[in-house]
């Protein structure tokens, strides 16, 4: 819980304001759900690196996987659980806020 | 490193791109209005009561197909939500008495109007300037003709479903408009594929 005088670089989350990981929940956002592949080539990442990101993210309950087959190919499925849309949206939210800071220091 | 906010938005106009999140809508509608305007409303080749949720459902199959090819969801687009209400509202105006206050032009005014409105919702779930225009468009255009065509007669389109000339302005508007929307979808197209 924050209060009012508090910077809001102190409300970032951590388990979500890495940029691979925040890159992650944009896309699942935006997408409903996306699947290994299509995250691995729209964030620049190898195999082990969002593998790693993906399961932090779930363990944090903010990503839900669904691994199966399609055939004989085996496809990851990630999608936002509620708890990670609402910790994207707060994360967005203190970004914004910073932003605001920030140009209204530079303003005055 | 920070992810800046250009790259934020980058991934996000980058998923969109891949659904075609922009240009689908406009071409398949485009061609939906096209259609109707041409044949003027009638029921070939499929009647407009099934042909405007019928878009819809297609929308939907569409993203659905990128979805297993491409491994990109279909987001926030409730196309079949949006079918159900088009399916519902157009079927709703073919009932007594709502049928016996309209003629054909006026239906076909409210019909545009309906799809409009179902677009305008799909727009706002994902914030699309270029989409809440045009379904904004629509509704006006719609409006239109519905208000200045309540003088308009048609023969027999109660009794035995003679249709209006294809002349008249209205369709001659809508397939125009459709015209437009398709053209402005497949630039749209160009520019999304440019972008993955």
């Amino acid at each position: 819980m924050t209060t009012g005088n508090e910077h809001p670089a102190a409300e970032f989350d951590d388990a979500v304001h890495h940029p691979n990981r925040l890159g992650i929940l944009i896309v699942l956002h935006e997408a409903g759900r996306a699947d290994f592949t299509f995250l691995k080539q729209a964030l620049g990442l190898t195999d082990g690196n969002l593998g790693r990101h993906l399961t932090a993210l779930e363990t944090g309950g903010l990503v839900s996987l669904n691994k199966g087959y399609e055939g004989r190919r085996p496809r990851t499925w990630a999608q936002l659980t509620p708890k990670g849309r609402r910790a994207l949206q707060a994360e967005l939210d203190a970004m914004r806020r910073l932003l605001n800071r920030v140009d209204g220091s530079a303003g005055s | 490193m920070e992810m800046s906010t250009e790259q934020l938005v980058g991934l996000r106009a980058r998923v969109r791109a891949t659904q075609h999140a922009r240009s689908m809508p406009l071409i398949v509608i485009g061609a939906l209005l096209l259609n109707y305007g041409i044949t003027s409303f009638g029921a070939h080749p499929v009647a407009w009561r099934y042909g405007a949720p019928l878009a819809f459902v297609l929308l939907w199959g569409l993203a659905k197909v990128i979805e297993a090819n491409v491994g990109v969801g279909t987001g926030r687009f409730d196309y079949l939500i949006a079918a159900g209400f088009v399916f519902t509202a157009v079927n709703a105006l073919m009932l007594r008495p709502f049928s016996s206050w309209f003629n054909l032009y006026q239906l076909e005014g409210l019909w545009v109007v309906i799809v409009g409105v179902a677009l305008f919702a799909l727009a706002l779930t994902t914030h699309d300037r270029v989409l809440t225009l045009v379904a904004l468009v629509l509704v006006i255009v719609g409006a239109v003709i519905a208000v200045t065509t309540h003088r308009y007669y048609v023969a027999g389109f109660y009794r035995g479903g003679a249709l209006p000339s294809p002349n008249e302005w209205p369709n001659q508007l809508i397939s125009g408009i459709g015209v437009g929307l398709a053209v402005l979808g497949l630039a749209y197209y160009g520019r999304e594929r440019e972008q993955l």
